[in-house]
């Protein structure tokens, strides 16, 4: 029986360290050995114990990532079909709308042209009390403005009369007056008296 | 082709008739006015036949075998037999009362512009919308295109005082006031450009200052008028006829022009804000008075005028500035 001691035993003042024939065994060996490869002996053991693990829950569920992604595109194209069949009246409901008015669209040049017209004839009008502006053609028949010379035939008058000209004084120029009013204007402004 | 700008006015008319574009225009003025006499029997009719004819008049013999003088002999006629002459228009407007007036229109108008040919134009002077008074422009611009169309012409109207603008305001770039002072109207436009921006007339002109001058010395009217029109001189008046013309026409000047200024506020928003100073161009009868300009440039001294005034100056030729530029605007 020899005497046992806690070769970890500590104290504040020294550290019992292992010294023996044994220990300088031991210690030879791991120098021999390397104590590294004790710990990559040992992290290769837990990386082959979660290899196993993962593989083990992989296989579990049943879903590998090939799998994940062809069972999402596939629900990504079953839920497109079910959408395009739930709206596909929707669809057409609203490419029929859009064929119409690209039809009015066509005709949008026309149309302006006639309510210009209709509307220098005074015959349209807009509605303001409605909050829809409507457009209202009133084609009611208006009176025609009829002048009469109120004078009498002036058949049976006996004329003595001869008008003589007047001297001329500043009309040498009227070639000249002609064709500056032609360079400030080119047509009388368009007024009715 | 041939070419007619007409003035028509209340106390005379005068056309401007070219037959092409550079043809120098030719003017014929007459007085607007006629006078009818009666004769009582079949010598009297002889004799004033006689005499109408040996004095050199211009008549018409009516179907009623009545003698109607025209033009300025039937003022001074008038005025020999104490008596007042007939006027076609009033206030510058044909009025539907006078029936009777009208062919002596029509026939005064035919004489100065003779009958027209196909393609042949005549541009008329009318008034523009009174602001102090109610006159039917409408029926009288309708009644003188039917009378002109009558006569074998293409009638178009044209704004009495637009038409002064086209003669007088082109070395203006058309840009201005013009204001034709008539008998029965004046007329005032501004111009920018050639557009005319403000149209409008007032319903007092030279018969205004001949009425006011007859009631205030009990003088008869022609007389008041062919004194005034022999020559008027404002700042030196010869008599008291002439004083009182001079005191009437500083009154209807204040009254234009506080009018025009008056209407100009009114229509702010229409009017432009002008790059620079423009001209005021006076036309028409009144305007022939000595010292008119000068008494113009005193009156708008004394309002605060809105439009900054370059010069007020008077047309060529008074008289027939409306006639030329009516002409004028036949040819574009």
């Amino acid at each position: 029986m020899g005497l046992t001691y806690n070769k970890q035993f500590k104290s504040k003042d020294r550290m019992i360290t292992p010294s023996g024939p044994r220990d300088r065994q031991v210690k030879h060996t791991n120098q021999i050995m390397g104590p590294d490869q004790s710990l990559i002996n040992e992290l290769k053991s837990h990386i082959n114990s979660f290899q196993e693990q993962l593989q083990s829950k992989s296989s579990s569920s049943g879903y590998t990532e090939d799998d994940l992604n062809a069972e999402i595109e596939k629900a990504i194209k079953t839920e497109t079909a079910s959408l395009k069949i739930k709206h596909e009246s929707e669809i057409n409901k609203l490419v029929s709308k859009i064929e119409s008015l690209e039809k009015e669209v066509k005709h949008k040049d026309e149309m302006i042209q006639y309510l210009k017209e209709l509307k220098s004839s005074g015959l349209v009008s807009y509605e303001n009390d409605h909050h829809d502006r409507t457009l209202e053609s009133n084609f009611r028949p208006k009176m025609q403005e009829i002048y009469i010379d109120p004078s009498e035939s002036t058949g049976k008058m006996e004329g003595h009369i001869t008008i003589a000209d007047e001297p001329a004084t500043n009309s040498d120029n009227m070639l000249n007056k002609v064709s500056k009013l032609k360079c400030l204007l080119g047509k009388l402004p368009d007024k009715k008296y | 082709m041939k070419r007619v700008g007409i003035d028509l006015g209340t106390n005379s008319l005068c056309s401007a008739i070219a037959i092409n574009e550079v043809d120098a225009p030719t003017f014929k003025l007459e007085r607007d006015c006629f006078y009818i006499i009666k004769p009582k029997t079949d010598v009297n009719r002889s004799s004033i036949k006689m005499s109408l004819d040996k004095r050199g008049v211009k008549y018409v013999i009516n179907e009623d075998d009545t003698y109607i003088v025209i033009g300025h002999d039937a003022l001074d006629i008038a005025i020999e037999r104490n008596d007042v002459v007939q006027r076609p228009m009033q206030k510058g407007v044909i009025s539907p009362k006078e029936k009777t007036s009208l062919p002596m229109l029509k026939l005064m108008i035919e004489n100065m512009i003779g009958k027209g040919d196909a393609g042949d134009v005549c541009m008329y002077s009318v008034p523009a919308k009174p602001i102090d008074g109610d006159f039917d422009i409408v029926y009288h611009s309708e009644i003188m295109r039917l009378c002109l169309t009558q006569m074998g012409y293409e009638a178009k109207p044209i704004n009495e005082a637009y038409a002064v603008a086209l003669s007088e305001l082109l070395d203006d770039e058309l840009t201005g006031i013009t204001l034709s002072f008539g008998a029965g109207q004046t007329n005032v436009c501004v111009v920018l450009g050639g557009d005319p921006l403000i149209e409008f007339s007032l319903a007092r002109g030279g018969d205004y200052i001949d009425q006011s001058v007859s009631n205030a010395l009990d003088i008869p009217c022609s007389i008041v008028q062919l004194d005034k029109e022999s020559g008027t001189d404002l700042y030196n008046p010869g008599s008291k006829l002439m004083e009182a013309v001079s005191v009437y026409y500083t009154s209807l000047l204040n009254y234009v022009f506080n009018n025009i200024v008056y209407e100009l506020k009114k229509r702010e928003k229409e009017i432009p804000l002008f790059k620079k100073p423009i001209p005021i161009i006076v036309s028409g009868g009144l305007s022939l008075a000595i010292g008119f300009v000068q008494k113009v440039e005193e009156v708008l001294g004394t309002i605060n005028f809105p439009i900054k005034i370059k010069e007020v100056r008077r047309a060529v030729d008074p008289m027939k500035a409306v006639a030329q530029g009516a002409l004028l605007a036949t040819t574009i």
